[in-house]
């Protein structure tokens, strides 16, 4: 469908071309190179490996009216598990990748590129069935400090334990009981 | 960290192409070749007493898992896992592993090269080949394809031989039985070996099982590697006692700042 100047798509298997060119980094940046190669090679094997679709994973993409790939995005369902086997239903933003063109950048009318794409995710994540939008985190670099921002707007606002020590990871808010 | 042993021969490669098949059959492999589902592998010239005493080649032990993604329809994985393959065999790892294996004598290189090292073989060896089993683990852990649930390795050492089974335990004390031919044809059936089962899935309830054997990489740079990406690293997924407290209770509804549908 056709949003005020953008088209947004589930991915295909036939996607894997249009990924392998997708730009996203500073060549300088590791972490942000990281994603870039991740998202060039592996996310359609992530997307449509037939022996993961109990997560239900889910590809996103995001065009312009003109055709142009601006957004790219992953997420599926995930258990969170501690050491004493107490386990939570989630929802891991795999990857979230706005094209070097388009960071920092807005629509004419005026919604941002990052917002367009993060709020895509947010409303697909929200129309699962069975649904998952309990729980939904993001593993972002200590030093991606847009993506952080991103996560902040969109109400991934908690911080749960760090699973290294160069990565957060953000999580969507609970009402203590 | 113990991983299955980084190098190969062709018979291995063919056999995780073909489980039912001679692992010596040549169409297999050809097919292998000509789809780019192999990399070229590594020759080793072969010196004894007299001269030259032959040639070898030996492969990264990604190219089994090449093979298992072309055997399950997968080309394209299968292609970029190969030339992962190939990327290492050029690498500096390799280069220092083909030389110290033809300085060996007879056929201790093809022994090498299937899982057994020669009771006075030299600490330089041993060395390299705990290098190529560090960066293969590397590759491994950071591409989503080798990390699939397809794929099972229960890695760990031998901790008592029975008569009719062997007990594997992982380092982190998860224990399993292996049958001892089993372990005995990787060439690790005595206490304090190492031995990886790798179970490569079919379907739904049914898996090749494959042991083979294993060394232990004791690298802390690649146990501290950490990838956000793909399924392969539970950190990505454990949580703690203070994570615990923090996701009990009822969740807040999303917030969907910009009004987006998902279309076709």
């Amino acid at each position: 469908m056709t949003g005020a100047g953008w088209h947004i798509r589930p991915g295909n298997p036939g996607d894997r071309e249009l990924l392998a060119s997708f730009a996203c980094a500073d060549p300088a940046i590791r972490w942000q190179v990281d994603v870039e190669q991740f998202i060039q090679t592996q996310l359609t094997d992530w997307a449509f490996d037939p022996h993961a679709g109990d997560g239900d994973p889910r590809l996103l993409l995001a065009f312009t009216p003109a055709g142009d790939l601006f957004g790219v995005a992953a997420h599926e369902r995930v258990i969170l598990q501690a050491g004493d086997g107490t386990s939570f239903p989630a929802t891991k933003l795999e990857v979230v990748g706005v094209a070097l063109k388009w960071q920092g950048h807005s629509f004419p009318t005026g919604e941002r590129a990052s917002d367009v794409l993060m709020s895509a995710v947010m409303t697909d994540v929200s129309s699962r069935v069975p649904p998952r939008d309990a729980r939904v985190y993001a593993i972002v670099h200590e030093d991606n400090h847009r993506s952080l921002a991103i996560c902040h707007r969109h109400g991934l606002t908690e911080e749960m334990s760090r699973p290294h020590p160069s990565y957060r990871r953000m999580v969507t808010p609970h009402k203590a009981q | 960290m113990i991983a299955a042993w980084p190098v190969v021969v062709r018979d291995r490669i063919v056999h995780a192409f073909k489980p039912g098949g001679s692992p010596t059959a040549e169409g297999p492999f050809r097919t292998l070749r000509r789809h780019e589902w192999v990399s070229q592998g590594v020759r080793v010239t072969l010196f004894a007493d007299r001269g030259l005493a032959g040639q070898m080649t030996f492969f990264s032990s990604l190219n089994i898992m090449a093979a298992r993604l072309a055997r399950r329809g997968n080309a394209p994985a299968a292609e970029r896992v190969a030339r992962a393959a190939a990327d290492l065999e050029a690498g500096p790892e390799f280069a220092v592993l083909r030389s110290l294996l033809s300085e060996l004598p007879g056929g201790e290189a093809e022994q090498v090269v299937g899982g057994t090292f020669p009771e006075d073989g030299p600490a330089a060896l041993a060395e390299a080949l705990r290098a190529v089993a560090s960066r293969t683990e590397q590759v491994r852990a950071n591409d989503i394809v080798l990390s699939s649930p397809a794929e099972v390795v229960f890695a760990g050492r031998i901790a008592e031989v029975s008569d009719g089974f062997v007990l594997l335990i992982q380092v982190k004390g998860t224990a399993t039985m292996v049958p001892l031919w089993m372990a005995g044809a990787a060439g690790r059936d005595r206490v304090g070996d190492l031995l990886a089962l790798v179970a490569d899935k079919l379907d739904g309830a049914s898996a090749v099982v494959e042991a083979v054997p294993a060394i232990d990489i004791d690298d802390a740079p690649v146990a501290d590697r950490f990838s956000p990406f793909g399924r392969g690293d539970a950190r990505t997924r454990s949580i703690t006692a203070d994570d615990v407290r923090l996701l009990a209770g009822e969740p807040q509804s999303l917030r969907i700042l910009v009004p987006v549908t998902i279309g076709g």
